[in-house]
């Protein structure tokens, strides 16, 4: 029996589903105190004294610290962000001040009584203002306290390959564009929080809403060597996590502001943000403009494409300025395409600072691309999907970064998404159809020297097998995924493996889970683990398997207990399967043996043993070089297409999506219910990209920070078909064949829909989210006698 | 948040003398709006006294004399309700639009008129209908239009202690009919527009017209210019393009968080001439 | 503090609950009864969905003082130690992902399906607008409804 591609349900549903699985907001740790941040009131300005004698005097304050009174913790990709600040604050969310107390109402009053003097300065809002050589600077060191004199992050991205002049003279179609994308909220339904609990010794236990513990452990190791704790450690607990979605990417200063509280008071603190904070205070995804420049030549290859990426990076970097590492994969390998500069720049600026978000730059730049292709194929009066087919990616193509692509599902993904539209019929007026194309990493995404994940296996006395993965379950499904992996490559049953609660003093080492890695990684180490654990075992058993099977056969004759044994002790002579023991070639009952009595027989004889396995996978993928972007830094690559049917009500400016289809090549299907899970949650995210969300903020402050003006589909926004196919390519280096699948489902989704939109009314949006307002503007554009 | 104390009165009488005797008391209902604002912190009562206790107000009464809607009547119940939604059909849809499930359970009539939101979802059809409210004070009971109970955003001409207590409804007129309309950026939002048209259409001519818009100036109001433009005239595409434009120049909006002055005139005028259309459809003289 | 007294899940309750708390607060906070989360506290994204008479109410905007006498029926009161028929749906449709907004939707959901046993989707959509999720898309959670629809009339989900 194969549990891989069956719909188990995942093994933390019914938990979730009776109200028992407990989030951060839900543990409670004895004599537990309540953190409460004090964020800044100026976008910048210098701090010029903070007094806290009227909150010390709030009945329950316990502890409260500032930037002024406890050791500089510094923290981020570059070393720029510190827990407290003391010189300056740079951004409206800034930490200033921190309170733990033993009810959060005393701890929210006892913040508003902390009194700040702040002296404010010139601040920078917008990407041009930042880069004027007068601006003032954000950051006026780098990370490591020496000057510099630019708001921009000292990080080049910059890709050259092929012949970018050749292919421009050899270009007989040439489009260019600037496409943007909005500041968008994760919107995670469990908000941000963390317990940090100190021993007496000074270790730290951390439960942290985190998706990369490892990383984590090794920044709160820092903060503690910082506060004089030099050789204590940290223990990274993850709890249920209310969604990440990329929140947990990197440490966050709430963090190290809780173990700062926890090591003043003594005492347990749980900082919890609010659905404000969340949204004012917790890092959204970048903003960006792509500008854009392709061709195609007489026959419709592509020739070349021009990017150039501008962020606006907020006060701050977090990993989330690394996105350029993945803007390249839609830049140079997204379709065929000869030549290709790209280049990006991130500039500080004193906006909220920004973070990671599923996708991780992909969406930005597949939006130019799939907008402009269109572009092009109108330009050269070549069909849109055609010109796509045309320069369709194949298996074996070694990209221009050097990506080598080993299986490819995207020929196949175009055809069938064009034919769910029924490509080319004629519809009615108004409506109109748009497909558009990913390509994301699907075997993990190097960005770290390691980029490992481990699994630790073990046996108990029942036939149970503990997994131990460094992987983080946030809602996505891993553990579902891990549970059929182990049960298929052990062989038991899926009720005999239990995922253990991720922990670092359990679990071995992982990265982190992004780039769509977790089960392609955790599965790979999972196999490995098994097969070692699979070999203790038949290398032990033909010890205690005389006696078992003595105790089966209840006066059956020697000679054929004898041939049975033979065949035990040959090589590959035996097999588990569901749990059970069972010799190949022998399919006598009394042959068989339940693992649980083998695994006891093993234990509880003279020279016991007890059976675990380890492994580490680390995936065949290289480190991109960091000056000229090329790498081959995924084992393998996750393709798609997605198309829709929009309908716009030229009167409203209303888009009305009447059909999404989405074909991904997925590899191989590990659980096909956590995957259409993982697609159909992808996409609800790429249509409030395309038509809703926006971090709206003036001057540095956000202007919506709640569900109220921060719009989120509802179930009515999805009330239209959604045909989800997958195309099977069973790639050699998947486990059982599959790809990473997290993230692609959000990738092309907005181009997708702005295609068909263009196809139902002819106008063209650049830049997302795309309002009833726009519409209409545009439309207004076409017919300058309109609305 | 400032702790506050909590009251629940089961009759009028002692509701009004809580709320006269405790300072900074406010009346709450189903508190979907009072409690945010005061989690929000832009309001700090030291006392809630409740009115969902309060016997009698939470009816729904139809008679031949027009519709008595009590203050506590839970939108939900207003939404489902089958002969009101026969009888005001733009009521029962404008209450369907309102807010969530959940909050249709919790939130009230009254609440939602009372805290005088420009974007109040109840307030149109109810301005469309003529409606009166009918309001509880020292000198016993009065009656004022619902139109003139709204003063500006947040504000209503209720004396400090009086009760809105009902909204009482004129019956509908044989031939009249109504429709609204309500824009939104997701299905669950605040409104940003929205538009209620009750008209009486036959042979192609409006015999009669009352137009209401809502979340475009500081209070719900009708739209007396652009209804004039209607009355006793043949309903013509020429007319209707007049008329979305009249009623995009009569509104008063602002630009805000969730849509544009520009957007907000747009839609009015697409809403009023979309409602006229389905009202003339109805009544069998599609335009 | 006022004693209040009310039905919680099918037995008579009583708690201790300050007059400014909500009914959300008197569960979690009074109760230690964690099931019912709190996803944004101002009535927004329907993680605190209880049953209040049977009617599905943002715990987070009920007054506590408002409980007296009512009863209130939470995710931890759906089922005897299993799982109810929508939980179990929910559970095997993939109606579940990280979990948070979870115990809402299903109470969500069973007040649907207590007055509405055969729902067609715009009935679910509309009970279940008051829901937000972040993670599924809607798509598995529609199915779970329809599923739990199905079982409740002893049909084969």
């Amino acid at each position: 029996m194969s549990w891989v591609g069956r719909p188990l349900p995942r093994p933390d549903a019914a938990a979730k589903a009776t109200g028992r699985a407990e989030y951060i907001g839900d543990l409670r740790r004895r004599g537990m105190l309540h953190g409460k941040i004090l964020f800044s009131e100026h976008a910048h300005a210098r701090i010029a004294h903070i007094d806290t004698t009227r909150a010390q005097r709030v009945p329950g304050v316990r502890a409260i610290v500032t930037g002024f009174d406890t050791p500089e913790l510094r923290f981020g990709f570059l070393g720029d962000n510190r827990a407290l600040k003391r010189d300056k604050v740079r951004q409206f969310r800034d930490e200033v001040a921190a309170v733990a107390a033993t009810d959060p109402d005393a701890a929210a009053e006892a913040v508003s009584l902390i009194d700040v003097t702040y002296e404010p300065l010139p601040a920078v809002f917008d990407i041009p203002s930042a880069q004027r050589p007068d601006a003032p600077l954000v950051h006026e060191t780098d990370g490591r306290g020496r000057p510099v004199s630019t708001n921009r992050l000292p990080l080049e991205y910059h890709h050259r390959s092929g012949d970018l002049d050749a292919a421009k003279r050899d270009s007989r179609w040439v489009v260019e564009g600037t496409f943007s994308t909005p500041l968008i909220q994760q919107s995670c339904m469990g908000t941000a929080g963390c317990i940090a609990e100190l021993d007496p010794s000074g270790n730290l236990t951390m439960w942290a809403k985190t998706q990369i513990p490892f990383l984590a452990q090794r920044d709160f190791n820092r903060a503690l060597a910082a506060m004089g704790l030099k050789g204590r450690n940290s223990r990274v607990i993850v709890p249920t996590l209310g969604g990440a979605f990329g929140t947990g990417l990197d440490t966050h200063a709430y963090e190290y502001i809780a173990i700062l509280l926890a090591w003043r008071s003594g005492c347990p603190v749980r900082m919890l943000y609010t659905r404000e904070e969340e949204f004012a205070c917790l890092s959204p995804r970048q903003s960006a403009t792509t500008r854009i420049a392709m061709g195609c030549d007489a026959e419709g290859h592509l020739t070349f494409r021009e990017v150039h990426v501008l962020q606006d990076n907020g006060a701050y970097a977090s990993w989330g300025a690394t996105f350029p590492t993945v803007m390249l994969l839609p830049a140079t390998s997204l379709y065929r395409v000869r030549a290709v500069r790209f280049d990006a720049d991130l500039v500080y600026t004193n906006n909220t600072y920004c973070q990671a978000m599923r996708g991780y730059g992909n969406p930005e730049v597949t939006w130019a691309i799939e907008s402009g292709l269109d572009e092009l194929a109108e330009e050269a009066g070549i069909d849109r999907l055609e010109l796509r087919r045309r320069n369709c990616t194949q298996p074996g193509d070694h990209t221009p970064m050097g990506l080598e692509i080993r299986s490819c599902g995207l020929a196949e993904c175009l055809d069938r998404t064009a034919r769910s539209l029924r490509w080319g019929e004629a519809r009615p007026a108004r409506r109109g159809i748009g497909l558009a194309s990913l390509i994301h990493v699907g075997g993990s995404g190097r960005i770290y020297r390691s980029d490992g994940s481990g699994v630790n296996l073990r046996f108990d006395d029942y036939g149970n097998v503990y997994v131990a993965s460094g992987g983080v379950e946030m809602g996505q499904g891993l553990h579902a995924a891990l549970t059929s992996a182990v049960a298929d490559s052990v062989g038991v049953l899926p009720d005999q493996v239990f995922v253990v609660p991720t922990d670092t003093s359990t679990c071995p080492w992982d990265v982190g889970t992004h780039a769509s890695r977790g089960a392609f990684v955790a599965c790979n180490a999972a196999i490995a683990a098994a097969a070692s654990l699979r070999a203790q075992l038949f290398a032990l058993l033909p010890e205690v398997l005389e006696g078992e099977l003595k105790r089966n056969l209840a006066g059956a004759p020697d000679d054929e207990l004898a041939a049975v044994l033979d065949a035990a002790r040959a090589p590959d002579g035996l097999d588990l399967r569901d749990g059970v023991v069972t010799i190949v070639g022998c399919d006598q009952d009394w042959a068989r043996v339940a693992l649980g009595r083998t695994l006891r027989a093993l234990h509880f004889r003279s020279g016991g043993t007890m059976l675990a396995a380890h492994a580490f996978y680390e995936p065949p993928s290289e480190l991109p070089d960091w000056n000229t972007g090329m790498g081959n830094l995924s084992a393998t690559y996750a393709f798609g297409t997605q198309g829709a049917e929009v309908e716009v009500d030229v009167d409203t400016g209303e888009v009305k999506v009447l059909k999404l289809v989405a074909v991904h090549d997925v590899g191989r299907v590990l659980n096909p219910t956590t995957l259409a899970g993982q697609c159909h949650g992808a996409l609800a995210q790429g249509l409030g990209y395309t038509l809703y969300e926006e971090v709206r903020t003036h001057q540095g402050r956000v202007l919506n920070p709640s569900f109220r003006d921060y719009k989120i589909p509802t179930i009515h926004e999805l009330g239209f078909e959604v045909d989800l196919q997958f195309v099977t390519t069973d790639d050699d280096r998947g486990p059982f064949g599959a790809k990473g699948v997290g993230e692609p489902g959000l990738v092309p989704t907005a181009p997708a829909i702005a295609n068909a939109i263009y196809d139902a009314v002819g106008v063209r949006i650049r830049d997302l989210p795309i309002t009833p307002q726009k519409v209409l503007d545009a439309l207004a554009m076409l017919r300058p006698t309109g609305p | 948040m400032r702790p506050y104390s909590y009251h629940r009165p089961t009759t009028l009488a002692e509701a009004r003398q809580l709320h006269g005797e405790l300072a900074g008391a406010r009346y709450v209902a189903g508190a979907t709006d009072l409690l945010v604002a005061i989690k929000s912190g832009r309001t700090e009562p030291a006392a809630l006294v409740s009115l969902r206790g309060v016997a009698g107000l939470d009816r729904i009464e139809l008679t031949p004399d027009g519709a008595v809607l009590g203050a506590t009547t839970r939108i939900a119940d207003l939404a489902t309700h089958a002969a009101l939604r026969a009888a005001y059909p733009e009521l029962a849809q404008a209450c369907a639009a309102l807010g969530t499930e959940q909050v249709r359970n919790q939130a009230t009539l009254g609440g939602n008129l009372a805290n005088a939101s420009p974007c109040a979802d109840t307030a149109p059809p109810l301005l469309v209908n003529e409606a009166r409210a009918r309001i509880a004070g020292d000198a016993g009971t009065r009656e004022l239009p619902l139109a003139d109970l709204f003063e500006g955003p947040g504000a209503v001409r209720l004396a400090p202690g009086e009760i809105l207590t009902a909204i009482v409804v004129p019956p509908p007129v044989e031939g009249w009919s109504g429709r609204q309309s309500k824009a939104r950026r997701v299905q669950v939002d605040v409104s940003l527009a929205s538009v209620a048209v009750r008209a009486c259409i036959s042979e192609g001519r409006c015999r009669g017209v009352r137009i209401a818009a809502g979340a475009v100036a500081p209070v719900p109001l009708r739209l007396a210019a652009t209804e004039a433009l209607l009355r006793d005239q043949s309903l013509s595409g020429a007319l209707l393009a007049e008329v979305r434009a009249s009623a995009a120049a009569e509104v008063r909006p602002i630009t805000d968080l969730r849509a544009t002055e520009r957007y907000r005139r747009h839609i009015v005028g697409v809403f009023v001439e979309r409602c006229l259309r389905a009202l003339a459809e109805e009544a069998g003289c599609p335009v | 503090m006022p004693r209040l007294s009310f039905t919680l899940n099918g037995a008579s309750a009583r708690a201790e609950a300050r007059d400014c708390d909500t009914l959300l607060d008197l569960l979690r906070e009074g109760l230690g009864m964690t099931g019912t989360k709190e996803g944004c506290g101002k009535g927004e994204c329907g993680a605190c969905t209880v049953l209040v008479d049977d009617r599905p109410v943002n715990a987070c905007l009920f007054p506590a003082p408002e409980v007296e006498g009512l009863a209130v029926r939470t995710i931890e009161g759906l089922a005897d130690g299993g799982l109810s028929p929508v939980q179990q749906a929910f559970v095997d449709q993939g109606g579940i992902q990280c979990g948070f907004c979870s115990p809402g939707m299903i109470l969500s959901a069973t007040a649907l399906l207590e007055r509405n046993p055969d729902p067609d989707d715009a009935a679910i959509r509309t009970a279940l607008a008051g829901n937000l999720c972040r993670c599924t898309g809607y798509a598995q959670i529609v199915a779970s409804v329809q599923a739990a629809a199905s079982a409740l009339q002893g049909g084969t989900p």
